[in-house]
């Protein structure tokens, strides 16, 4: 089998095992947390025997370790559980609401993606000069604005006095271009920075004078040899990062009212609806997996030094 | 005389803050032969090589004389025109070969890269590509143009360089120390290639070099650099058997020599002069066992000993300068 190969194999079981510890986790939090699920159901006048044996229903009165093993089982089987609050099932509830998260992370991405890496490149190429520092002062600036602030602002600026967009819900395409930007723009201050930097590291690398020396022409030398090397961490970074957009868009949905995950996971935790608030943990976290795990391959078709380790 | 392929003259770099790098540097090559810039670590001897082919990256910059390549003045040159001069006129190649290949292309695409700036198809580069690794002596060429270079030995990788920079046959190569970053047992086999391919080819070759024994197996004329200038400029004999400048004679007296049983190391007492001040006199002076009041006052000017031989030195007698 190739390198590479080897190399996918090798982290898809690492991601698995990664999975396995998050349920752990999870678990153990719940089982971390005062009281059980028996004694919010019924009233303190209930009889011992009637309390034991629910929990002989339930399966409570097993050892920890068997517990968690029903749990998981049924978490494998896409089994979370019903609301407590709303009683639906909570996999349906995040089933309706996923694509939505999806839509607005992926959209802020893709934005980030584009706009960060050119400007950093062209910023780096211009290092010192004006372009270069009036960008480096609003990258930083982007980068310190919180994204409920940002949000407002964006919303009284594009929606209420210019109405360009729609204020908040989701109402078609246009509906995503606010909550869009405020998710991407703090996020594409850091790849901005990130690029420039590397960019201006690999220029250093001899291999590049090597490129100058055999005539390569300044474009060739800037996209086969610089930004072909220094997208390699960008990259990885960006993939990295997912997540935490994911969690990010937690709060913007709730600026912009998205009818999103992140917004059930916000009212589940205000009512203390625990089988959405797991039931979504265990969705980002596999979430997180599977980034890092399509970052670690990309940067192994990337670097064929990482394959080799 | 044969023709002569490079003439550098009165080149001067300086960095950022008026760092004096290389100060009014002259000498030529011929064609075909292997002229050494000799001296230690910081003489300006790696900027001077970098100049040729402008590669003085900010804040360096060339700030004065002429580079003229088979007589066309290189400085006067777009970077476009520049650019169909690296590389296809003269090559280089550098010190460290470890990370002188870009890690994430094989090495046989590195190579054709260079061909294809001039023109060539992809199926043909790639094929020279094998040629050349076996012309540079890299066994199973067909096997090794797939690897990459984190998959190869240090003294391979120089060998890539070599044949990298040394398949589109310009007429000079300029070779920034090829064997410091390599093990002693390789250095010979890399020196011995390239007095090969030289030959083959009949490139010039500019050897930047700390190493006295390279410069004694390949060059056929010698330029010593002090302190961003250079003193004295001969034939390789001459300034083996007849050193004048009382630099180059502390040089040879801090050569190790094997034959001699007993004694210490030869060091020259004192440090470099700090380049980013204005110096008055005589590089050397500060150091020199020799020096006078006037080499304190007055920067000697390189003036023909012999017929071939320069030396920047107020005690050498035979120049127009006396004591």
């Amino acid at each position: 089998m190739s390198d590479m190969g080897k190399y996918i194999i090798r982290r898809l079981l690492t991601g698995v095992l990664v999975v396995l510890c998050v349920t752990v986790i999870i678990f153990g939090i719940m089982q971390a947390m005062p009281g059980n699920p028996i004694d919010l159901m019924v009233d303190t006048r209930v009889s011992a025997e009637k309390v034991a044996e629910l929990k002989a229903r339930w399966g409570l009165d097993k050892p920890v370790i068997v517990q968690y093993f029903y749990w998981l089982g049924n978490i494998l089987r896409g089994d979370f559980g019903t609301s407590i609050t709303t009683k639906q099932e909570v996999l349906f509830l995040i089933k309706q609401r996923l694509p939505y998260t999806l839509m607005l992370t992926g959209t802020a991405v893709v934005i980030e993606y584009l706009v960060a890496v050119p400007l950093g490149l062209a910023a780096a190429v211009r290092k010192g000069r004006l372009m270069d520092k009036s960008m480096t002062v609003i990258m930083v600036v982007l980068w310190s604005m919180p994204t409920f602030w940002l949000g407002v602002l964006f919303m009284m600026e594009f929606a209420i006095n210019h109405r360009f967009f729609p204020i908040s819900g989701y109402s078609g395409l246009r509906s995503l271009v606010l909550p869009a930007m405020t998710l991407a723009l703090p996020s594409l201050a850091q790849i901005f920075r990130l690029t420039r930097s590397e960019v201006l590291d690999v220029m250093e690398e001899r291999y590049v004078e090597t490129a100058c020396a055999k005539g390569v022409s300044n474009r060739g030398v800037l996209v086969r040899h610089v930004l072909r090397n220094a997208l390699i961490p960008v990259t990885v970074t960006f993939f990295l990062n997912l997540p935490w957009l994911i969690g990010g868009s937690v709060v913007v949905e709730n600026v912009f009212a998205w009818p999103g995950m992140g917004q059930l996971l916000w009212k589940g935790i205000a009512k203390q609806d625990f089988p959405i608030v797991q039931g979504i943990t265990f969705v980002i976290a596999i979430l997180t997996v599977i980034c890092n795990l399509i970052g670690d391959i990309i940067s192994g078709v990337l670097d064929p030094r990482i394959r080799m380790e | 005389m044969e023709e002569k392929i490079l003439e550098v003259k009165d080149l001067s770099v300086s960095f950022d803050g008026g760092v004096q790098a290389v100060s009014g540097v002259s000498f030529d090559l011929r064609r075909g032969e292997c002229f050494a810039l000799v001296g230690e670590s910081g003489c300006g001897k790696s900027t001077t090589a970098r100049a040729i082919l402008r590669l003085i990256r900010a804040p360096g910059r060339i700030t004065g004389g002429r580079i003229l390549f088979e007589d066309e003045e290189l400085l006067g040159l777009s970077e476009g025109e520049m650019g169909k001069v690296r590389g296809r006129n003269i090559g280089m190649i550098f010190q460290n070969p470890l990370d002188s290949l870009n890690p994430v292309y094989t090495v046989g695409s590195q190579v054709s890269e260079g061909l294809m700036v001039d023109k060539m198809e992809k199926a043909q580069a790639w094929k020279l590509a094998a040629d050349t690794f076996r012309d540079v002596k890299i066994p199973d060429a067909e096997e090794r143009v797939r690897s990459f270079p984190h998959e190869i030995s240090g003294g391979m990788r120089q060998r890539v360089m070599i044949g990298m920079m040394l398949c589109r046959h310009p007429k000079l190569l300029i070779a920034d120390e090829p064997t410091t970053a390599l093990d002693v047992t390789i250095q010979a086999g890399i020196i011995e290639l390239m007095n090969d391919l030289r030959h083959k080819y009949d490139t010039a070759v500019l050897m930047i070099t700390h190493d006295f024994g390279i410069v004694a197996d390949m060059a056929d004329r010698v330029g010593v650099m002090y302190a961003g200038q250079i003193v004295e400029l001969g034939d390789v004999f001459t300034i083996f058997d007849h050193p004048l400048h009382p630099y180059t004679k502390l040089l040879m007296k801090a050569l190790p020599v094997i034959t001699k049983k007993e004694g210490r190391l030869e060091t020259i007492p004192g440090t470099v002069p700090d380049l980013s001040k204005p110096i008055q006199g005589c590089r050397f002076a500060d150091r020199c066992p020799d020096a006078c009041d006037r080499c304190h006052q007055v920067s000697p000017a390189m003036t023909q000993v012999t017929p071939g031989h320069l030396c920047a030195c107020h005690l050498v007698k035979g120049g127009e300068a006396h004591v």
